[in-house]
């Protein structure tokens, strides 16, 4: 599990609620002690769609694949998608990138993790 | 509380509307409505407008002062109201709750979008603006790929087709072609819906509404200020429900369902009284095909799980167990977005008189369903016929 790539959380200090937002207060209890955790970037396809007509700020892009993904943490995220044939909601999937400059991480299926 | 009642109402076309300003299309709608009201003006209380692009698409903001002042309305509250695609449905609510309250006699509630001189990236990126911009946005998710996300998992969860799907298309394009207001009704087959060109996987160009430009409007008001005509129409308001929801999609536990419309749709029906087998008719949210089959659901109307099959069997058609989107929806009669949530109410008042052009026989009770963002707003209102 230790080559498993780790995303960046926050986690409350007072309650322990964890989000994927950089925020200031937990909505949980609207403590202010957040601290930043590391979580498995590992889990579960969800679902995912290819956009072929992107917003501006992407156009130059043409296609990508945006999936999302239940963590093994039991966190749903959004991110981008290495799709291939044959995917199918369900499969297991692992980030290949969770330092873009955006905190958006990319995942692949990969079956062995 | 006071009852709230249907005194005038106005639209335009939606459509192109290339040589009008989005002030003169709101100022058209809104006039018919007032002067159908027959109330006069000094009457009415307040002003709600529901807009949702015209900042980004237009640089124009501040268009209820600005409408207001071109119909003659000086003084009064004039508020936009903003709830991305749900705006129109959030401003009529404003309204009702102003002449429930008391606050007010009559309030005029105007929708209304110009979209259409704008590039699909440029429209593309002005409604991304309704996404959770720290978290879903920096991924390059947009709105027909928010519901091809969702198609892939009905599909998974309930067996729904490509061709379900179309019959919901088939079915809306056919009733625009009815509706001298729809901007795109259409005799479509199977084979050009599952021919057209993908946008967001498995979402193809038939399965997305077309962006627009439109008004609509409706003076709301006591039953006291109505005309004899409309008191003898008696058309009132039995539920107006405002819910809100995750602006994130991964925030939501199921991919094809959206909370806000199951929460409304339960407020609706317990302030009327009705259940879903009370309902004629119902305007629905159907932003893309999918959407469709979703809301049905969430509403209510249709078991979970079979919207797709309901759509395939003629069960949401205009002779099924419960007619959906008699307009064509916003799928043919096209998605003005700040307009919409009005122009549902304003075709749902139609069917109610008697009046429709595509009218939905005997009709006494209407319900009409906005869904705004990733459903992180949702208006759900029921209009029903006093006699």
């Amino acid at each position: 599990m230790s080559d498993i790539p780790r995303l960046k959380f926050h986690a409350c200090a007072a309650c322990g609620a964890l989000a994927n937002t950089d925020i200031l207060i937990c909505a949980n209890c609207l403590g202010s002690a957040m601290q930043t955790v590391e979580v498995p970037a590992s889990g579960t396809l969800v679902s995912w769609t290819t956009i072929r007509k992107p917003p501006l700020r992407f156009k130059a892009e043409g296609s990508y694949h945006v999936g999302v993904f239940d963590l093994d943490n039991g966190q749903r995220i959004s991110g981008r998608f290495l799709a291939a044939d044959g995917n199918k909601p369900g499969q297991r999937v692992v980030a290949t990138d969770t330092t873009a400059a955006s905190g958006i991480a990319t995942f692949k299926v990969e079956s062995h993790v | 509380m006071n009852t709230v009642y249907i005194a005038g109402t106005g639209s335009t076309r939606f459509g192109r509307h290339s040589d009008t300003t989005i002030e003169a299309l709101a100022v058209d709608a809104a006039a018919r409505a007032i002067v159908e009201s027959g109330i006069d003006r000094s009457r009415i209380g307040a002003v709600y407008l529901g807009n949702f692009v015209s900042g980004p698409l237009n640089g124009k903001e501040v268009l209820a002062g600005i409408v207001a002042e071109r119909l003659g309305l000086h003084g009064i509250p004039c508020t936009k109201v903003e709830g991305a695609c749900a705006s129109g449905g959030i401003a009529f609510r404003h309204a009702c709750m102003a002449v429930a309250s008391g606050m007010c006699d009559a309030v005029l509630v105007v929708g209304v979008e110009t979209m259409m001189h704008a590039s699909t990236p440029e429209i593309t990126s002005a409604l991304n603006c309704a996404m959770d911009n720290e978290n879903d946005g920096p991924s390059g998710l947009t709105f027909p790929g928010v519901f091809g996300l969702a198609w892939r998992v009905h599909a998974e969860k309930y067996g729904t087709t490509r061709e379900d799907i179309a019959a919901v298309i088939i079915k809306n394009k056919a009733n625009g072609l009815k509706n001298p207001l729809a901007q795109m009704g259409a005799d479509l087959t199977q084979q050009q819906i599952a021919s057209s060109v993908m946008i967001a996987d498995p979402l193809q160009l038939f399965d997305c509404c077309p962006p627009s430009d439109g008004a609509a409007a409706v003076v709301v008001s006591r039953r006291e200020l109505l005309t004899d005509k409309a008191r003898q129409q008696g058309i009132r308001v039995m539920a107006s429900a405002q819910t809100s929801g995750s602006a994130r999609i991964s925030h939501h536990p199921d991919l094809c369902s959206f909370d806000a419309t199951v929460l409304a749709a339960q407020q609706a029906y317990a302030q009327s009284g009705l259940q879903a087998a009370d309902i004629d008719l119902v305007e629905l949210h159907d932003c893309f095909s999918i959407a469709e089959i979703i809301d049905s659901e969430d509403l209510g109307l249709v078991p979970r799980g079979q919207g797709g099959h309901w759509a395939a069997e003629g069960r949401t058609g205009m002779q099924g167990d419960i007619v959906i989107n008699p307009s064509g929806g916003l799928l043919a009669k096209g998605h003005p977005v700040g307009a919409t949530g009005v122009g549902q109410i304003y075709e749902v008042i139609q069917q109610l008189r008697g009046e429709h052009a595509n009218q939905v026989k005997g009709a006494r009770t209407g319900m009409t369903h906005n869904l705004g963002g990733v459903g992180v707003a949702c208006t759900v209102h029921i209009l029903g016929a006093d006699a």
